[in-house]
């Protein structure tokens, strides 16, 4: 799956780049161990520069989510499944606690925040068809 | 081939200077671009973009200033420049009379480094046909024969003089890849003119904002988009701002609105605001590359 | 480099191909016209060897007499047509050195001025002996071929200057068809002004038309290395 890269978000060209092969590795698309595409398959793919690209892998390697071998290619990490999902759940986990930490300003109590949480999670699976 | 000096940057100008009677087209401009990375060139008509290029290729002499390409002095040494640089001018004058075949061999014979295999992969990527003569062939076509001619010598410099305008949403994309095919294939530091922020967007690592001949601004496009925010300021009855940040590149009062654009901007200078001035709240935005270009454009 | 100036040659005589044709026409021209006078004096009896000896030398040297105005053509084209259609400019990111695009044209008209002239001294003075002994030339007055070339080398400077400076081809191909007649005209002035015979006039002017055409092409290669804009 190759999205287009966004020209007129202000999101930097490698960021929406690194968004896009980390959402890629959480999902399972690349799975550990696996070669990612090639800077020029990729930067042709994507019609950026492969500078751009060189910066996106550069980041994720930082992240820890991929390896690249010299003369080899660039791999997904043993834990890159996990850090790429672990940056999702991480972020997850940040709105949960805003949302609580504001349902607790309101006044709900726990079992009502629980309560409200359960209608929500069913409302949304709801509308997406029910993936568990 | 000789390299002059493989560690130096690969354009600069300095000091260069253009003018027509009373004219100034081009003031005192300086620019170095670094090996390896890709400048775009933005500016309205008028700017001194395509005056800048033509002089870079020696086809037009400053008034005043240097102007080194890959090391070598254009002025005194064109034709090993020449060698080493690929050109896709904004109108392409090429024989009308020759075919697209005849042009190629032409073309070929001036280069040591010409790729015949890679230029006989852009044809057929390119969809040209060799018996076809130039004067038939439709503008996208004519472009993409350009580009041909102008990477199939795998330069070390490829200047594109406000490559795709005009061409069709297919041809554009095809431009791109043929551009972006001839960076993977072997380093190269690439100039090009644009007015398509699209094309900037995805193909830059710096830009450069031209107005009247005169650099407003040259930076990393990354490192531009996040420093330079646009600032809502809701004034309080009755006053009017009193002090401005020192990046302010533009600004308006409509009512109570205040809106900055300000170039540099960090969470001091939003605190400063609010100091300084009677505002009762600020906030901040990003900008797309067009309402930035716009501004650095209108502003001063 | 010799890929380059191969390249450079073709892509000359293409340019000029038309002209070329048309030389050929025009020299083969005056040979079937004037040979066709002839055969209408004696139709319809054949024209005795004699006088096709004669007719071949003399209309040999007529044809001769026209290459000046060819070298005018050739001259005046010779820069001008590439600034025409703009093709100048794209020749002009191109890496071939001013000295070479120059030498190719050069190269290209000389050979052609050469391949005609060649054609009509062979004619005149290898095939005409053959056909009768020493054919008579009604054509005496043209000049002799030494003051042809040397009037070929005039307008082709000439025309070679315009072509250097000017956009189009049209005015340096008129200006080097006319520069025969200017020149006389202007020799003519000064002769009368200085008391010189007539005589003596016709004696100087190929020389003089010799160097001026020498100087005009100089000037015009001088004019197109200085200029920037293809």
């Amino acid at each position: 799956m190759t999205p287009r890269i966004q020209p007129d978000n202000h999101v930097p060209v490698y960021l929406q780049i690194v968004e896009h092969v980390r959402s890629a590795i959480a999902a399972g698309v690349y799975r550990p161990g696996e070669a990612l595409p090639s800077l020029r398959v990729l930067a042709t793919d994507l019609k950026v520069n492969p500078n751009t690209v060189q910066r996106a892998y550069d980041e994720l390697d930082r992240q820890g989510l991929i390896e690249s071998r010299r003369g080899v290619g660039i791999f997904v990490a043993k834990r890159g499944a996990r850090s790429a999902r672990g940056r999702a759940e991480e972020s997850i986990h940040a709105a949960f606690a805003q949302a609580i930490g504001s349902a607790h300003a309101a006044g709900l109590s726990s079992d009502q925040i629980r309560e409200l949480f359960d209608d929500s999670l069913e409302e949304v699976l709801a509308e997406s068809g029910g993936r568990a | 081939m000789t390299p002059n000096d493989s560690g130096g940057p690969a354009v600069e100008l300095i000091g260069v200077s253009k003018q027509y009677d009373r004219a100034t087209v081009l003031d005192n401009l300086t620019l170095t671009i670094p090996r390896g990375t890709t400048l775009g060139l933005i500016g309205p008509n008028g700017a001194g973009k395509s005056t800048t290029i033509k002089i870079l290729m020696g086809m037009l002499a400053p008034t005043a200033g240097q102007v080194r390409v890959l090391g070598i002095d254009v002025a005194r040494d064109p034709a090993s420049m020449k060698r080493r640089v690929g050109y896709v001018p904004e109108r392409h004058d090429i024989y009308p009379w020759m075919t697209v075949g005849e042009v190629i061999d032409f073309t070929r014979a001036f280069y040591e480094t010409w790729d015949e295999s890679f230029s006989c992969d852009m044809l057929g990527v390119f969809e040209l046909d060799r018996r076809k003569k130039v004067k038939q062939l439709s503008k996208g076509m004519l472009v993409k024969l350009g580009l041909l001619l102008a990477v199939s010598h795998h330069p070390e410099l490829l200047i594109l003089d406000e490559p795709t305008t005009g061409l069709d949403p297919i041809v554009h994309e095809e431009f791109l890849d043929g551009v972006l095919r001839t960076i993977c294939q072997s380093p190269c530091t690439v100039l090009f003119s644009s007015h398509n922020l699209g094309d900037i967007r995805r193909l830059a690592d710096s830009v450069c904002i031209l107005r009247n001949g005169k650099i407003i601004v040259k930076r990393g496009l990354d490192d531009l988009l996040a420093s330079t925010k646009r600032v809502r300021a809701v004034l309080a009855d009755g006053h009017l701002p009193r002090w401005e940040p020192e990046g302010t590149l533009w600004q308006q009062v409509q009512r109570r609105e205040w809106l900055l654009t300000i170039d540099g901007f960090s969470a001091d200078i939003a605190e400063r605001i609010k100091a300084e001035n009677a505002v009762e709240s600020v906030e901040v935005f990003d900008l797309s590359l067009a309402e930035m270009f716009r501004d650095y454009i209108k502003g001063e | 480099m010799m890929m380059q100036m191969r390249q450079l040659l073709w892509k000359d005589y293409r340019l000029n191909r038309g002209l070329l044709v048309l030389s050929v026409v025009g020299l083969a021209g005056v040979y079937v016209a004037g040979l066709t006078v002839e055969f209408s004096h004696t139709w319809p009896a054949i024209p005795a060897p004699q006088a096709w000896a004669d007719g071949v030398y003399s209309y040999g040297h007529l044809s001769l007499s026209v290459m000046p105005f060819i070298a005018a053509l050739l001259g005046g084209n010779a820069i001008a047509c590439e600034r025409a259609d703009r093709s100048a400019h794209f020749l002009a990111y191109l890496p071939p050195t001013k000295l070479r695009i120059v030498a190719s044209k050069v190269i290209v008209v000389a050979s052609a001025v050469a391949v005609f002239c060649c054609g009509n001294l062979l004619l005149m003075y290898a095939v005409a002996p053959r056909l009768a002994e020493d054919p008579a030339d009604f054509m005496y007055m043209m000049g002799s071929p030494a003051a042809t070339l040397a009037g070929c080398l005039f307008t082709f400077g000439i025309g070679w200057l315009g072509s250097a400076c000017l956009e189009k081809p049209t005015i340096p191909v008129l200006a080097a068809l006319a520069s025969p007649i200017v020149l006389a005209m202007i020799l003519t002035t000064l002769a009368a002004l200085l008391g010189i015979s007539r005589f003596e006039l016709v004696e100087w002017s190929p020389i003089i038309g010799l160097w001026v055409g020498i100087a005009a092409f100089c000037a015009g290669t001088w004019c197109y290395f200085r200029r920037v804009e293809p």
